[in-house]
């Protein structure tokens, strides 16, 4: 009966999230009445666009990317009870540390080159969103307003470095240096974007989920997220457990941020990172911050993603209304009196 | 050195105010135990749409009411998410923003063509008002007169906001609200309706600091607000929850950015580099103030009296962001197993 209990619990919330979903395409499809000249046209792009050649559904596909890494470094911030609202900036980080490390060191061989930046990019994201964790262990500062400031702060810093030293003074676009063509991940499906780094991300997200359902460490780092009072009875150090979760998310969100120049760019530009930790936070929220519901999540939101631009290409709407259905099912998929609802439906 | 501050004063002022109106409205919705993030996307949505109207109908004030209006709707949204809905604060808060950032380019091409910025040069303006009889004084008239009216009704706000939070029954309802929900409810104050009316007000006052940002500058700039809305929302912490704390939190981080323009304009200092400085420097002052609190909390206890905490995020502490966010995920993921 309890065991009944719960499979409702969960069918509840998994029919919560679809519900979240289909008000959101809802909403889509309101939005392009009122907004496009041609409905009938921008719904067909919005919803199909995707999937009308390898082209398209590659770089769909290479979009979800990013938008793994940043899902499974919330995941683990949700599951671990810190709050990383400063994804932003450490993708941003970890992509301009690729690109200082691939500028600096050109001439290693590819197979030492490529972890060499994919490490210091999850370096640099890990010790940013770490010192969070560690002023909030310190002082009890809160890891909410920290991680937002100084991600905020960070991006005018990477801003200025692209624009300033790191400039190519070559390219006619403002970009920085280019990482030599030997760093480069492979394509998966050319003539599409999308390269190797997919795989990475997919082996990111098995691993995270072992080390948090199958690993000691994951242990604590839930029952610390869960309950904080009572996993310090239980003999966990549960203050350390307000850094550790956070150099574990930083350092996912600053490995997407090497991995898309890598595998992707090759270079850093200004608005690299547009929206993508915020993303990360949806991707985890509809996969309950569950490290392998992370996959099909971001695979989700990148159809969402490239349905708006598609849209955009192929018919008279901006790309921005992709944000507004993001908001939507934002405001939706946490929705406690939603997923109780359900539940009671499915009780009777 | 000679008067050459006195512009310095009177231009920090200007600075401050969209500062000091997010954080006097804000200050509600903490007292009243809500850590309100969206006010950020609040003061984008009115700044967007009193531009908007004010174009339209070439009068400052019906600008300025329909961005109020517009702001309202989108707070009663946010606050019945929240606390009908039940989602996640947090959450509902970050679509908030993500909200009103989206809507306005959306609305911004459907309107002007433009996801861009968008300016009108003819577009009226809230221009400087000279107060008679304060503008005679030497100094003081050059400080405090020839400000634009939106100073002027962030001063009276906040006078109004001490008020209303310290000698009114609503005010000591709010305040009980924040301090212990389920006492209130005990003695028949019904916490949501508190709640609710903290953030709408919360909604009315970023609805000036919206469109104190655009209706000066006569264009839309998307992101206008530029993490203004959360350095409002570290001011309220860093000022303990009052007024007077709000307006000194206000008058630093003003003079901080005021700080960062001039040094753009006079020194060869990368603009880049100076405009993360208010951040930095907010992060900095968050971990002295919690320092400085942490000790006095403890030479408190040493003295055994007996006070509440007002730390943003103490781990025991049940008021505090971050646990808050950890409590109400803690059930999320309870339902998701």
């Amino acid at each position: 009966m309890a065991l009944d209990s719960r499979a409702k619990s969960s069918l509840a919330s998994f029919l919560g999230i679809v519900l979240s979903i289909l008000a959101a395409f809802i909403i889509a499809i309101i939005l392009i009445f009122s907004f496009s000249k041609d409905p009938a046209k921008t719904l067909y792009w919005y919803f199909f666009g995707p999937f009308t050649n390898p082209f398209v559904f590659g770089n769909m596909l290479e979009s979800a990317i990013p938008l793994l890494f940043t899902g499974l470094g919330m995941a683990v911030a949700f599951k671990s009870g810190v709050t990383n609202l400063g994804g932003e900036g450490q993708i941003f980080a970890g992509a301009i540390m690729a690109v200082i490390l691939g500028v600096l060191l050109p001439n290693l061989p590819g197979g030492v080159g490529i972890p060499t930046l994919l490490l210091g990019g999850a370096i640099v994201g890990s010790l940013m969103a770490g010192l969070s964790g560690f002023l909030r262990m310190a002082w009890g500062v809160s890891d909410l307003l920290t991680t937002y400031l100084i991600s905020t702060g960070m991006v005018y810093v990477i801003n200025y470095l692209i624009l300033g030293p790191l400039r190519d003074p070559a390219q006619i676009t403002i970009q920085s240096l280019s990482i030599p063509a030997a760093y480069m991940l492979p394509r998966l499906l050319p003539p599409s974007y999308l390269h190797a780094g997919l795989l990475l991300g997919l082996a990111a997200a098995v691993f995270i989920w072992f080390l948090i359902y199958r690993t000691h460490l994951g242990y604590e780092l839930r029952v610390a997220g869960s309950n904080r009072q009572f996993g310090r009875y239980g003999g966990i150090e549960v203050r350390q457990y307000l850094v550790v979760p956070m150099l574990i998310s930083g350092a996912l969100i600053g490995l997407g941020g090497a991995v898309q120049v890598v595998g992707r760019y090759g270079s850093c530009f200004t608005d690299l990172t547009a929206g993508l930790g915020w993303n990360g936070i949806a991707v985890a929220l509809i996969a309950r911050s569950n490290p392998l519901g992370v996959i099909p999540a971001a695979i989700f939101y990148a159809y969402l993603d490239a349905g708006a631009k598609s849209a955009m290409i192929n018919s008279d709407i901006t790309y921005e209304i992709a944000s507004i259905i993001s908001a939507v099912i934002f405001y939706l998929v946490t929705a406690e009196a939603a997923v109780a609802f359900i539940r009671r439906r499915l009780g009777k | 050195m000679n008067g050459s501050y006195i512009p310095a004063i009177a231009q920090t002022l200007t600075i401050m105010t969209p500062l000091l109106l997010a954080a006097t409205g804000g200050l509600f919705s903490a007292l009243a135990g809500v850590l309100n993030i969206a006010l950020e996307g609040l003061m984008l949505c009115s700044a967007f749409f009193s531009v908007v109207f004010t174009v339209a109908s070439g009068n400052l004030f019906v600008g300025i009411l329909a961005g109020i209006l517009a702001t309202l709707l989108l707070t009663a949204l946010f606050a019945f998410v929240s606390l009908g809905l039940r989602a996640n604060i947090f959450i509902s808060g970050l679509a908030t923003n993500l909200l009103a950032a989206g809507l306005s380019i959306v609305l911004s091409y459907a309107i002007y063509g433009q996801t861009g910025s968008v300016s009108f040069p003819d577009m009226p303006r809230l221009n400087s008002i000279v107060v008679p009889g304060i503008s005679d004084i030497p100094i003081l008239g050059d400080i405090f007169s020839g400000q634009n009216i939106l100073v002027y009704i962030s001063w009276i706000l906040l006078i109004i906001a001490r008020v209303v939070i310290y000698r009114t029954p609503f005010g000591m309802r709010l305040r009980a609200v924040g301090h212990d929900m389920e006492a209130a409810r005990s003695v028949g104050i019904n916490p949501k309706m508190i709640q609710f009316i903290a953030i709408l007000i919360s909604g009315f006052t970023c609805a000036l600091a919206g469109a104190m940002l655009t209706l000066t500058l006569g264009a839309f700039v998307p992101n206008v607000t530029s993490g203004r809305g959360w350095i409002a929302l570290v001011i309220i912490y860093l000022g303990n929850r009052t007024p007077v704390g709000v307006l000194i939190g206000s008058i630093i981080f003003g003079l901080v950015e005021y700080l960062s323009n001039f040094l753009q304009a006079v020194s060869n200092l990368p603009s880049g580099l100076l405009l993360a400085m208010p951040f930095f420097v907010t992060v900095l002052a968050l971990v002295l103030y919690s320092i400085l609190e942490r000790q006095l909390r403890l030479r408190r206890r040493t003295a055994s009296a007996n006070t509440s905490c007002n730390l943003p995020a103490e781990d025991s502490d049940p008021k505090s962001p971050a646990s808050v966010l950890d409590g109400s995920e803690g059930r999320a993921e309870e339902n998701g197993r």
